[in-house]
């Protein structure tokens, strides 16, 4: 039997009634292993899933993409959209709208998690040279698909940032810098769906 | 009246003891040992809140905490006791001083408030300075099961920067779980978060 104090019942309470929508978006199966994977760890000097998410929420996002790797408990608590969304918005100075509508636009185009490490982390990431950022546009714009005009222009978005960047990584963004990486994370997402519905 | 705080177990419910003395609060930890709290104090605690609200008589007997041992809670309660005092540093927002100028009031408010964050700084600084890894695994599940809110948050971002910029192998020792992931799973996700192991920090 779990011992659960009654602490955790209410925490857990509360975060699911806030989080309906986030849970959505994980499947459900998944939450019914978390269930099953809490009562076989050896309980109590382990930090369960709950407590992970507490500490996780303080860490950066370098820290958050390591803690992935440490087992498979953290990597299903690494890929909480959550954690990523705070990861997003730390940057964010002002976003000009309230939260609840940038994560249901973020999460109907693929998440915080893609949007970060796809589209924030190859421009805030400190770069030595220009031709170190450049080579992160490159690849970013090459996760796009490979249709030939997207392409083109997503490419000729980056290169001006490449001179910013270099010069020395914005601390904090602003509502432009939050609706470019938007915009490419849309792109991304119906070129996906464009990809997959044209027959040839 | 007997204004006993270590000595009288047994504070009397019925009568309330003028503000001097305060009622104290009996907790047995899972290793048997005994706490006598003040009840702001123990109040502090989530769980033991809603253990005494729901039966008031009950505060004659010590309330059992089967998951915390005698050395998480003395911490947990070194802890309270300190934030209750720091946060008494911040006069009340509803101040019985009706003096004609606010904003004067208002100032003050923000000097005390400047220096019971300073204050708070340093203790927080402190109080894990010689806490080992475990100690402080140990005091975050304790804040968890007594429900501090205030005490874990500040262990978790203490947590999260132990860990930060840090290696797997190191989050893995400081938590004492081992990687579950055969060689190839372990490749693969390094390689989906490839950009997170660029220029880590060695142990």
């Amino acid at each position: 039997m779990k011992k659960r104090g009654l602490a955790e019942n209410h925490e857990q309470e509360e975060e699911q009634q806030e989080d309906k929508k986030m849970k959505r978006i994980r499947v459900e199966e998944e939450e019914e292993e978390e269930e099953n994977e809490e009562e076989n760890e050896s309980g109590f000097m382990n930090l369960d899933e709950n407590l992970l998410y507490e500490v996780l929420k303080h860490v950066d996002a370098r820290t958050l993409g390591s803690a992935a790797c440490v087992s498979k408990l953290w990597h299903k608590t690494v890929q909480d959209e959550r954690l990523w969304e705070l990861i997003c918005t730390k940057h964010w100075a002002n976003i000009g709208c309230p939260n609840q509508q940038l994560r249901s636009v973020v999460l109907a185009l693929g998440g915080f998690r893609r949007l970060h490490s796809l589209f924030l982390w190859p421009l805030l990431k400190p770069q030595s040279s220009s031709s170190s950022s450049s080579a992160a546009a490159a690849s970013a714009s090459s996760s796009l698909s490979s249709s030939s005009t997207a392409s083109s222009s997503s490419s000729s978005a980056w290169s001006p940032f490449a001179p910013m960047v270099s010069s020395k990584p914005p601390p904090r963004w602003g509502k432009d810098e939050m609706q470019l990486s938007l915009s490419l994370l849309s792109i991304r997402y119906y070129e996906k769906m464009n990809f997959n519905s044209r027959g040839r | 009246m007997a204004n006993g705080e270590n000595q009288n177990p047994n504070p009397n419910p019925i009568e309330a003891t003028p503000g001097a003395a305060a009622r104290t609060i009996t907790l047995k930890t899972a290793d048997g040992e005994i706490f006598e709290v003040e009840e702001a104090v123990a109040m502090e605690f989530g769980t033991v809140k809603s253990f005494f609200e729901d039966d008031a008589v009950s505060a004659t007997k010590p309330m059992p905490l089967p998951n915390v041992s005698g050395s998480a809670l003395s911490r947990v309660i070194t802890y309270c006791r300190r934030s209750l005092e720091i946060r008494s540093m911040i006069p009340p927002a509803t101040s019985e001083d009706a003096t004609a100028a606010e904003a004067v009031q208002g100032e003050g408010d923000l000097e005390a408030e400047k220096a019971a964050k300073q204050e708070r700084k340093e203790f927080e600084a402190e109080f894990l300075k010689d806490e080992s890894n475990e100690d402080v695994k140990e005091l975050i599940l304790a804040a968890n099961y007594l429900n501090i809110k205030e005490l874990l948050d500040f262990l978790c971002r203490s947590v999260a920067l132990r860990i930060q910029n840090k290696s797997v192998e190191y989050a893995r020792k400081f938590f004492g779980i081992e990687g579950d992931y055969t060689p190839e799973e372990e490749a693969q996700i390094r390689q989906e978060y490839a950009w997170a192991f660029e220029g880590v920090d060695e142990d």
